[in-house]
């Protein structure tokens, strides 16, 4: 099985929520998928990802995918009763129904988000010249789904009150719903409700968001936040310690000052006295051989010495 | 500051109403607005407007229908039923339970668990349920042109009624297109109304009522939907054929039908 995916960061496996939904789903089940990043959206039936490919088949909806998984007998809900899928179903369309706009709008409509971390983010990991095109797509297809959700005639102030008290209101049942326990449907063992919940919470508990609105009430219900580092700790440690790893280095580089960029710099040029003395004597060159060429620029000693010639002679 | 509110309709100020609701006592000669009943409401409209009623009629509040043509048109948010109670103005379901809740009437006590199962449930009701209607009624060929088109422009003069409901359609199919419904094929319309009523039948077991023997928020909007489905008719008698299929929810729709409604003909 080959999965396609968004590369992560900020110590996730991937950055998207379907696609980090899939993996936890993998994870779960002990599904072992060789993982590709995604670069290319026209790689993809749907245009988006994750994409699974197994066997013959190329699956690109998300609901195809789990779909697909539970007929090759990796379904991790297989022990809960009858009632426990109905709870799961009901809370799935919770999420959808009113944590999703908030999403939509928090990390494209939202203008300091979208310009400073998404649309960056995604142009530094599309390829050439697909990394022009599709993010300016992708802010108009959720500026589009947000407003013919929130179709009322509203200033885009109130339309973000509406969302966020909404999405507020959906942790909230969540956090009711886990309550102390380990996982949302009770039980020893995480269920496709989970991957669900991780998928959608821990991108957004994450992210370096510039702006923090949506990402302040997530933190607001300590066992929410709890259940997202217990998932990271149980399936994803490795790239949760690599990216701490990398931050404390980053910010012990940073505790050198100056010396650390001098030291940097050395590094990337090691050449750089002798590059910028050639480049200085080549474009000397290029400009004198220009001038004289064009005749800005004339040597007359010759013509003087035959000037005082005919002077001495006239005299 | 609530007059102003009154006449500024916004999402926003919808909450502030509902905010200030507290303090007011509920006016007798509250008025629910809907669309004509007989000649002009549809599918998703309907369920919306019976559920509301079915609610306040379990809260044991008064109220009147009028029956206006450019209902949808009065509502600060574009949707039915609208309630005007005292100087208030709520449209939809949430809004009105909300407003109801703040002013202390209280159906059924349930502990924040039960609370979060039941937003829950109706959580995935709105989703499944209402956007099949909506479906069914705009992007389903043969209904459109049967029901929905004579109906949704027969108050207006041609060729008005005949270019709004071609803007509905395209806002219909745009909000369908956001929620990812407008791809799907009639029968997987089908099968998710078949997994909600599953999921709903499921929740009820044998109690009388979702959260025992008192009916809640979520009994009223079920009510209202399947009430709804169990008796339009419609060319394709699918969707009835799936709700009839699961004998607790037609008895919790006509346990409500004869305890709320008794002999009343229900305006929906």
């Amino acid at each position: 099985m080959n999965l396609e995916i968004w590369p992560g960061d900020w110590g996730l496996p991937s950055i998207d929520s379907n696609c980090l939904e899939v993996l936890t789903y993998l994870k779960m089940c002990g599904a072992e998928a060789e993982l590709t990043a995604a670069n290319n959206p026209l790689r993809s039936p749907s245009g988006h990802f994750p994409v699974l490919r197994h066997e013959e088949a190329v699956i690109g909806s998300l609901d195809d995918i789990i779909l697909h998984l539970k007929r090759q007998n990796y379904n991790p809900d297989y022990a809960l009763s009858a009632r426990q899928c109905a709870d799961s179903l009901a809370f799935s369309n919770l999420l959808r129904d009113r944590l999703e706009p908030a999403l939509w709008l928090c990390w494209w409509v939202d203008a300091k988000n979208s310009t400073e971390l998404t649309r960056k983010w995604y142009a530094s990991h599309l390829r050439f010249p697909l990394n022009f095109y599709y993010p300016s797509v992708w802010e108009e297809a959720a500026r589009r789904r947000l407003a013919a959700v929130c179709d009322f005639d509203a200033t885009p102030e109130a339309v973000e009150a509406y969302v966020c008290r909404r999405a507020d209101e959906c942790f909230s049942s969540l956090s009711e719903q886990l309550g102390d326990r380990h996982w949302f449907l009770g039980g020893s063992a995480p269920t496709s409700l989970d991957a669900r919940v991780f998928g959608l919470l821990a991108p957004l508990l994450r992210a370096p968001l510039p702006s923090h609105r949506l990402q302040g009430l997530l933190k607001g219900y300590p066992n929410l936040v709890t259940f997202v580092g217990r998932v990271q700790q149980k399936f994803f440690v490795k790239e949760r310690d690599e990216y701490e790893a990398r931050q404390k280095d980053r910010r012990s580089g940073e505790g050198g000052g100056s010396r650390a960029d001098n030291s940097a710099d050395d590094a990337e040029f090691p050449h750089k006295r002798r590059n910028q003395v050639l480049a200085g004597l080549v474009a000397a060159v290029v400009m004198l051989t220009f001038a004289l060429t064009n005749g800005i620029v004339k040597i007359e000693t010759q013509d003087q010495s035959e000037y005082d010639m005919s002077e001495m002679d006239a005299d | 500051m609530a007059n102003q509110c009154s006449t500024m309709p916004t999402a926003l100020t919808e909450c502030l109403s509902i905010e200030m609701a507290a303090s007011e006592p509920w006016a007798p000669d509250a008025v629910l607005y809907t669309p004509y009943i007989t000649e002009q409401i549809l599918l998703a409209d309907s369920a919306q407007c019976v559920a509301v009623q079915a609610f306040l009629r379990m809260c044991n509040l008064e109220y009147t229908v009028e029956q206006r043509a450019n209902a949808e048109n009065m509502s600060p948010s574009g949707r039915v039923p609208l309630l005007r109670c005292g100087k208030f103005v709520i449209s939809e379901f949430d809004p009105i339970v909300a407003f109801v809740t703040k002013k202390g009437v209280v159906l059924n006590s349930l502990d924040s668990k039960q609370q979060a199962d039941m937003q829950a449930f109706i959580s995935l009701v709105h989703n499944i349920l209402g956007n099949a209607e909506l479906y069914l009624s705009w992007l389903d060929g043969e209904t459109f042109e049967t029901v929905t088109a004579p109906r949704y422009g027969s108050f207006q003069p041609w060729p008005l009624g005949g270019v709004l409901t071609w803007l509905r359609r395209r806002k219909m199919a745009a909000r369908l297109q956001a929620l990812q419904w407008a791809d799907k094929s009639l029968d997987a319309v089908y099968a998710e109304v078949d997994t909600c009523c599953r999921a709903l039948s499921e929740r009820l077991g044998r109690e009388t009522y979702f959260f025992g023997s008192q009916p809640t928020p979520l009994d009223a909007l079920v009510y209202g939907h399947l009430y709804t489905i169990i008796t339009t008719p419609l060319q394709d008698t699918r969707l009835a054929s799936i709700v009839n299929g699961y004998s607790n929810l037609v008895r919790l729709t006509n346990h409500v039908d004869a305890e709320y409604f008794k002999g009343i003909e229900i305006i929906g």
